[in-house]
């Protein structure tokens, strides 16, 4: 029984996610929760492509690899924001960044 | 099965005008980035006339689709488009750029980027386009995004301030995980029936008879996609963001935002019920409530925080988050009008519709209103001026200001009464072509907490007009009082803005008729599929009551 099906796809892809949610609300540092972000997305992939080989369509493989494309743009405007972030207070903590309030 | 090019074609306008306003942003002649705006305006206009011509070809209930099925275009789709080209006309009215030195609304001070920041306008606006149209999982997961991503560098490049750039690193990243939660619920869709179609999807729903019982996967998978999407709409779980986002966003930013996401979360939200309920809105009731217990807790939680906040961005974001969750009540008396215990049987599409007409009413009438809000606030000085070119943010800046400008406190009084729901304004049929069909669809309970939390924003739109009318102008420091002085001229593209909307709100509260157009319009348009094409999904017999 070492055969992978499709649930093993899916625990994976659901790990992914998971971690990727959890390192999101520990973590302070704005590359590690943009990676995590990614993370989630990537887990997503995995079921997407799990599925589609599931079904034997290509409905999955074309979903994620549009997931790619929307996961690329982000990280172009994330590592954007982040330099300019970084050029007015010199780190990287989200939590220097609390002067919005109420 | 029609051309796709010519299904797509006001998306294609606008995006098309987009991309030559981004490229136009690197031009170097003054004249260039000048008329960036009114290309802006003209593409919105065409795309509007092209949305018009599509929706004058979809009355009586045709659909028209693609060869792949990706777009289908029917009236539900129309109406978002035409309402959301109109209020972008306004809103890119009150983006007008104008040069810092002119008198007028500095607060957007994108000089050298004006035609990018409108490019970016344009684009997440065709996301909204795109968004109705969708058919297909794949095209709609990226229009939300198209509609979300622009908007995450207008609010960075809005104001020079570190304010700006706080505001949108929140409302990214928080954004980000919200997408990657929306697309896990995505990814089990698909999963369960293999198919990224929405109307195939409805179709699989029907044939296996799971209309109103949905396994647990797709339980998971829809509760994912709306936690995902209330993000867009600020509603609970999601809503913490709006308020440090839109008090940090220069205010026809604001303007922006409040309008234009929310509109694209509910017609996802409207899309994806339509698609797991096959058409019929009858949901799990483990969905219905948890609209529910969503819909009273984003009111609830929005009107509570308003009442305590002192600077009015915030207060309106806070207020903003409120009217999702009255537009969520309309959703909910949708999925409960088939529970409803003594609703007699025939009488329950009557209630969907109304609940869905008055979801559409209310997105309008909300959209109008919020304009001339804030474009009322665009063109108050700040009284600090602690940053330059900043307007009013705080409710001691307004202060005195209705008196001073009685033409500008006249217009933000209207503004308020039609976001209270006061009669003789749009608002108040807004909320009450919600409530009568929660009513009758015996969502008491809701209904209540809807009516108190209606009287509880009352208490903050009012001590808004009531700073403005009543209290006398805070006295300031004189190095600021120069920067400050309240007599600025409106600069024209702004006054216009603000006129057309509160016309719209008064015309819309007061003349019947112009009303009743509005309604018949969203009553029409509450048709997912066209009823000449869904005979699959119209032939089944209805399921047990």
């Amino acid at each position: 029984m070492n055969e992978l099906i499709l649930q093993h796809y899916l625990a994976v892809g659901a790990a992914l996610f998971v971690i990727g949610l959890i390192g999101f609300v520990i973590r302070r540092n704005l590359i590690v929760m943009f990676l995590s972000t990614e993370l989630m997305f990537q887990g997503c992939a995995v079921n997407l492509i799990a599925f589609g080989a599931f079904y034997g369509n290509l409905g999955g493989q074309v979903f994620t690899i549009m997931v790619l494309v929307i996961a690329a743009a982000e990280a172009s405007l994330a590592l954007g924001l982040v330099v300019l972030l970084y050029r007015h207070k010199n780190t990287l903590d989200a939590n220097a960044w609390r002067e919005l309030k109420g | 099965m029609t051309d796709l090019l010519s299904l797509i074609l006001p998306e294609l306008i606008l995006g098309g005008a987009a991309l030559l306003l981004l490229f136009m942003g690197i031009g170097k002649s003054v004249a260039t980035r000048k008329s960036a705006a009114a290309i802006a305006l003209l593409a919105l206009i065409a795309a509007f006339v092209a949305a018009a011509r599509h929706a004058s070809a979809l009355h009586g209930g045709a659909t028209l689709a693609d060869r792949y099925d990706a777009i289908r275009l029917y009236e539900f789709g129309q109406y978002f488009k035409l309402l959301v080209c109109a209020v972008g006309i306004l809103l890119v009215l009150l983006a007008w750029p104008s040069s810092s030195d002119a008198q007028g609304n500095p607060s957007l001070r994108f000089g050298t980027e004006a035609s990018e920041f409108l490019g970016l306008m344009l684009l997440s606006l065709t996301g909204i386009l795109l968004t109705a149209s969708a058919n297909d999982m794949v095209l709609l997961f990226l229009a939300i995004e198209l509609v979300s991503l622009p908007t995450y560098i207008m609010v960075a490049i809005s104001r020079p301030t570190a304010v700006a750039q706080e505001a949108a690193i929140k409302y990214f990243f928080i954004g980000a995980m919200a997408a990657a939660v929306m697309l896990f619920g995505f990814s089990y869709l698909y999963g369960t029936t293999g198919t990224t179609s929405l109307y195939a999807f409805a179709q699989m729903i029907k044939e296996n008879g799971a209309i109103g019982a949905l396994n647990s996967w797709q339980m998971l998978a829809v509760m994912a996609v709306l936690l995902g999407l209330t993000y867009k709409i600020a509603a609970f779980p999601m809503h913490f963001y709006a308020g440090d986002v839109y008090q940090g966003a220069a205010t026809p930013v604001t303007a922006f935002l409040a309008f234009v996401p929310k509109t694209a979360g509910f017609v996802a939200i409207i899309k994806i019920l339509f698609a797991i309920t096959a058409g019929t809105w009858i949901a799990p009731t483990q969905i219905v409530n948890l609209l529910w217990i969503i819909a009273a807790l984003t009111m609830t939680i929005g009107n509570v925080l308003g009442l305590l906040q002192f600077n009015i961005k915030r207060l309106l974001a806070y207020s903003s988050i409120a009217h999702s969750g009255y537009m969520l009540v309309g959703l909910t008396a949708l999925l409960y009008a088939h529970y409803a215990p003594s609703l007699h049987s025939s009488q329950v599409a009557n209630v969907q519709n109304d609940a869905l007409r008055g979801v559409l009413f209310y997105l309008a009438a909300y959209g109008i209103a919020n304009v001339a809000a804030f474009g009322v606030l665009s063109l108050l000085p700040a009284a600090g001026a602690q940053s330059p070119g900043s307007s009013a943010e705080t409710l001691d800046d307004v202060a005195g200001t209705g008196r001073s400008h009685p033409i500008l406190g006249l217009t933000m009084a209207v503004a308020c009464f039609s976001l209270i729901g006061l009669p003789l304004t749009v608002g108040f049929f807004g909320k009450l072509f919600l409530i009568v069909p929660a009513w009758k669809a015996q969502l008491g309970g809701l209904v209540i907490i809807t009516v108190i939390n209606a009287a509880i924003s009352a208490g903050y739109y009012l001590r808004i007009v009531g700073t403005m009318f009543l209290r006398p102008a805070a006295t300031v420091i004189p190095s600021a009082s120069a920067t400050s002085q309240p007599p600025r001229r409106a600069p024209l593209a702004i006054a216009v803005s603000i006129t057309l909307a509160v016309l719209a709100v008064l015309a819309l509260g007061i003349i019947f008729p112009t009303t009743q157009a509005l309604s018949h319009l969203a009553s029409r348009s509450t048709a997912l599929e066209g009823s000449t094409a869904n005979a699959l999904l119209s032939t089944a017999a209805t399921p047990d009551h």
